[in-house]
Order: C-alpha cells, then sequence, then structure tokens
C-alpha cells in the first residue's frame, strides 16, 4: 500500500457515498461497496458490463440514464432520486461527466443515501401545511368580521373609522397572502408541485389575466398595449393554473412598480421553437447591483419595498421555478427609474415529457 | 319560502357569524358543531345546501360528505367545503367526493361566500 494509485482506491472504497465509475463506452470499471448496497448488486455482478444492462431488473432506476444527455437543468450534473421498492430506502444519483478538454474518460455516478432528508422534509411539509390551517383560522375570523364592519352591518361609520378597519383588513389580506404563497413555496421544494399538463393557447390564458387586471390599469391610469402575435399561437401543453400564476406575477408587477399614467406593453411571438411573453413598464426598474438577486427567495429590491411595501418577495422565484419546469426560460432587461421589460419562452415542442419522469 | 342553509363548523365564532349574516340575507339556518350532529341533524331536515368544515373534532368533513352523499334523502342536497386546508389533494378529495364547491375561508368574506350560494340556487 504505498503507490498515489493504491491510496486513491482505498479512498474511494472507504467513501460513505456509492461510487460507480463507467468508461467513455459506458461499461463498469469501478465499484464501491456503497454502490453496491444502492444497487443491490455486488462488484461480480457489476463489473464490465454496460449501465443499461445493469438496470433492465433495476427499473427505477432509468431516470439515471436520463442524467447522460447532461441537460442542463439542476446544474452541472444532473441528480435522480430513485426509491429501493425492498428497503424503502431513497437514493440520490449524481452523475458527473469525466471531461478534460476533448477527452472523455466516461461518467462517474455518486450514490447518496437521502432517506433521513426526505423524511426530514416530510416532516417539515407537514409542519407548513398544519401552520398554514391553523394561521389561517384566526385570520379568517379577523377577515370577516372586518368585512362586516366595512359593510356598515353593525353601524355606519365615519370617514375616519372606515380608514382605520380599511387598513386593518389591508394588513390581514397581506398575511393570508403570504401565508399562501409560503404555502406554494413549501409544495414546490417538496417537489410536490404536481403538474397537471393540458394543451393550451397562451394568448387565451394572457388575454384572461389582461381581464382580471383591467380594473388595477385603470386605476393607475395606465396607458396599456398588447402586441398580439401574427398568427394563431401553437397550443402546447402547458400546466394552466400555474402558467396563468406567472403571467399574473409578471403583470401584478408591473402595474405595481410603474408610477399613475406610466406605460405597460405585453407582446406574445412565437417562432418555430418557443413562444415568447414578455412585459414591457416604464416603471421604478432594477438597480444594477440588485440584478442578480431578483429571483431569489424572499428577496425585494431596495426601490421596490419603498414603492410598495407589502409583497412576499417570492413571486419571482416561484414564476421561476414553473417555467424552468416547463423546461422554459425566464428573464429580464432594466434600468433602474426607465423601465424593466421580463421575459419568458416556453419550448413549442414536447420535451416537457422527460422533466415529467422526476415528478 | 326561504331555502335553508346547514352549517357544519366546529369554530364557535366562525359558525356563529355565518349563520347571522345567512339570516341576514333571508335565509333560515342550521348547524351542527361536528360531523355527528351533522349527519344526524342533516337528514332530519332537509337543507337545500351544507356548507361543511373538514377539521372537525371526531369525524371529519370529508367523511361526513362522503357518508352524505351515501344517503339517498340527502344525496342530492349540495355541499360547499368551507376550509382553511388549502392542499390540492384535499380539493381534489373533496370533488371527487361530490362536493359541489370547495373555498378557503381566508380567501373568501361571508357576502362573497353567500353570493356563490346565490350563484349557485340560480
Amino acid at each position: 500500500m504505498n503507490g498515489p494509485v493504491e491510496k486513491l482506491e482505498l479512498i474511494i472504497k472507504k467513501l460513505p457515498d456509492g461510487a460507480l465509475i463507467l468508461d467513455s463506452e459506458e461499461k463498469i470499471v469501478s465499484v464501491n461497496p456503497q454502490a453496491e448496497e444502492a444497487l443491490g448488486k455486488t462488484e461480480n455482478d457489476l463489473l464490465g458490463k454496460k449501465f443499461s444492462e445493469v438496470i433492465i431488473n433495476l427499473p427505477n432506476l432509468n431516470p439515471v440514464t436520463n442524467s447522460f444527455d447532461f441537460k442542463k437543468i439542476w446544474g452541472i450534473f444532473k441528480k435522480e432520486i430513485f426509491r429501493d421498492s425492498v428497503s424503502g430506502n431513497v437514493w440520490e444519483a449524481d452523475t458527473i461527466p469525466l471531461k478534460e478538454g476533448n477527452d472523455d474518460f466516461g461518467k462517474l455516478i455518486m450514490f447518496r443515501d437521502i432517506t433521513r432528508e426526505k423524511n426530514i422534509e416530510k416532516v417539515k411539509d407537514e409542519f407548513v401545511s398544519l401552520a398554514a390551517h391553523q394561521l389561517r383560522t384566526p385570520l379568517s375570523a379577523i377577515k370577516w368580521t372586518l368585512s362586516i364592519l366595512l359593510d356598515e352591518r353593525a353601524g355606519k361609520l365615519n370617514d375616519e373609522q372606515k380608514t382605520i378597519v380599511e387598513k386593518s383588513y389591508e394588513s390581514n389580506e397581506r398575511m393570508i397572502h403570504l401565508i399562501k404563497d409560503l404555502l406554494n413555496v413549501a409544495k414546490l421544494e417538496e417537489g410536490k408541485y404536481i403538474f397537471e399538463m393540458t394543451m393550451e393557447n397562451i394568448q387565451d390564458i394572457v388575454q384572461d389575466v389582461i381581464y382580471e387586471l383591467k380594473e388595477e390599469l385603470d386605476k393607475k391610469k395606465i396607458k396599456f398595449y398588447f402586441k398580439k402575435p401574427l398568427d394563431i399561437l401553437p397550443k402546447i401543453k402547458v400546466d394552466k393554473e400555474k402558467i396563468k400564476l406567472v403571467i399574473e406575477n409578471l403583470m401584478e408587477n408591473a402595474i405595481k412598480y410603474t408610477p399613475k399614467s406610466g406605460e405597460v406593453t405585453i407582446s406574445l411571438k412565437s417562432n418555430k421553437i418557443d413562444i415568447e411573453f414578455k412585459v414591457q413598464d416604464s416603471g421604478i426598474g432594477v438597480a444594477e447591483d440588485q440584478k442578480p438577486k431578483i429571483f431569489t427567495k424572499f428577496y425585494r429590491a431596495g426601490n421596490a419595498i419603498q414603492t410598495d411595501t407589502d409583497g412576499s418577495g417570492l413571486g419571482l422565484y416561484l414564476s421561476k421555478n414553473i417555467v424552468e419546469a416547463h423546461n422554459g426560460k425566464i428573464g429580464f432587461d432594466s434600468e433602474e427609474n426607465k423601465g424593466s421589460s421580463f421575459w419568458f419562452t416556453l419550448p413549442i415542442k414536447e420535451e416537457f415529457e422527460k422533466v415529467l419522469e422526476r415528478f | 319560502m326561504a331555502q335553508k342553509i346547514f352549517v357544519v363548523e366546529d369554530d364557535k365564532f366562525l359558525r356563529e357569524l355565518m349563520c347571522e349574516e345567512l339570516k341576514r340575507e333571508g335565509f333560515s339556518v342550521g348547524s351542527a358543531i361536528d360531523g355527528e350532529e351533522g349527519l344526524e341533524k342533516i337528514p332530519q331536515e332537509i337543507p337545500d345546501l351544507v356548507l361543511l368544515d373538514l377539521i372537525l373534532p371526531g369525524i371529519d368533513g370529508f367523511e361526513v360528505l362522503k357518508r352524505l352523499k351515501e344517503n339517498p334523502y340527502v344525496s342530492k342536497v349540495p355541499v360547499i367545503i368551507l376550509s382553511n386546508l388549502g392542499q390540492k389533494d384535499n380539493l381534489d378529495k373533496g370533488m371527487s367526493l361530490g362536493a359541489a364547491d370547495y373555498l378557503i375561508k381566508a380567501h373568501f368574506t361571508p357576502r362573497e361566500i353567500i353570493e356563490k350560494i346565490k350563484t349557485m340556487f340560480k
């Protein structure tokens, strides 16, 4: 036991995680004990065989081969999660390409036992659901009683009283929305943000949202334009409810952060590859140094907080997750005090099928 | 004759508030504080609509809904679930058990709920 190779082999053998090394032809060249446990097979069963052969009797491992395409959805390498139906343990398989320059040395697949993490996640989500319900109960009571006061069912209110009660009502509504957003985020992170896919015309969804927000636009006297697509858009497979949420989020932001008498323009267009939705506003924009954080959880830019004190900071985070889960892209251009242009694209082809497998 | 709405809600405050509002709007009202009482009274009173909470002491709202739909005397009575459980699985379960609608209490005022009821009766 003196050479560096022997030392490395020992390290790989002792790793707490499973390590499987494939050569450039997907043949298994190295197996460590934890990998044996993850796959339920011994080194002898595995060495020299092609990975796809091995997993014929392990159908729950099929998703792992998806990562061999290295589509960059989750990052540099793709994670796949699978359950051992016998023991009930949950494993995560990370596939890392072993490339140096133009040389392809194969792949490294790391197996991690995440049973404990999954259990903690389950407990956390049950807690969040319960907490949301418990919080909503008194908030409903406040909402209901204040609405009765505002309707002047308990007697007439003078202007001052009306203002005070309205403020109370608004604060309460903010709390209710925050809980709704938190619940959505918790669901999203738990991976249970189940998508129901149907063939939809995006233009119809956009029209619905415009109709809903018309009052808001009129209230702020905002000049509104809708650049419709030249031809009828092809129908694409989307989760209607979730995509509507994204469109609502981007439009509401445009309205919220654009001063009175400003301009908001929506454009919708498509090419053979994808459909693009864009909202352009003449609002407060995003400062350079705050741009990188815009899509992060709970983040609210300084000027946004000043313009509108409520807002959970979850809207764009959720929107980004939804768009990316549809295999689309989301982004924005902006100049402080001039305006912002938020856009997202959705692919027309049904590549989404592959992403569905992970849910 | 005024239409009868039956409210199954364990929270005294919310139950009384809802009943008050319904009476103000000209409905006649019945109520129960838990599932058992609901299952006892509803077949006797045969209301025109039931407002059903899900989280109840004893048997839960889903069980109450299921049994109401199994009872031929009251299976046709529309049931609106009124709950603060927001998750989609609860919504799906409720609708698949035969609920006419599923409303989250925190998202609707009593007046808006009553509007929904009136629409349903049209």
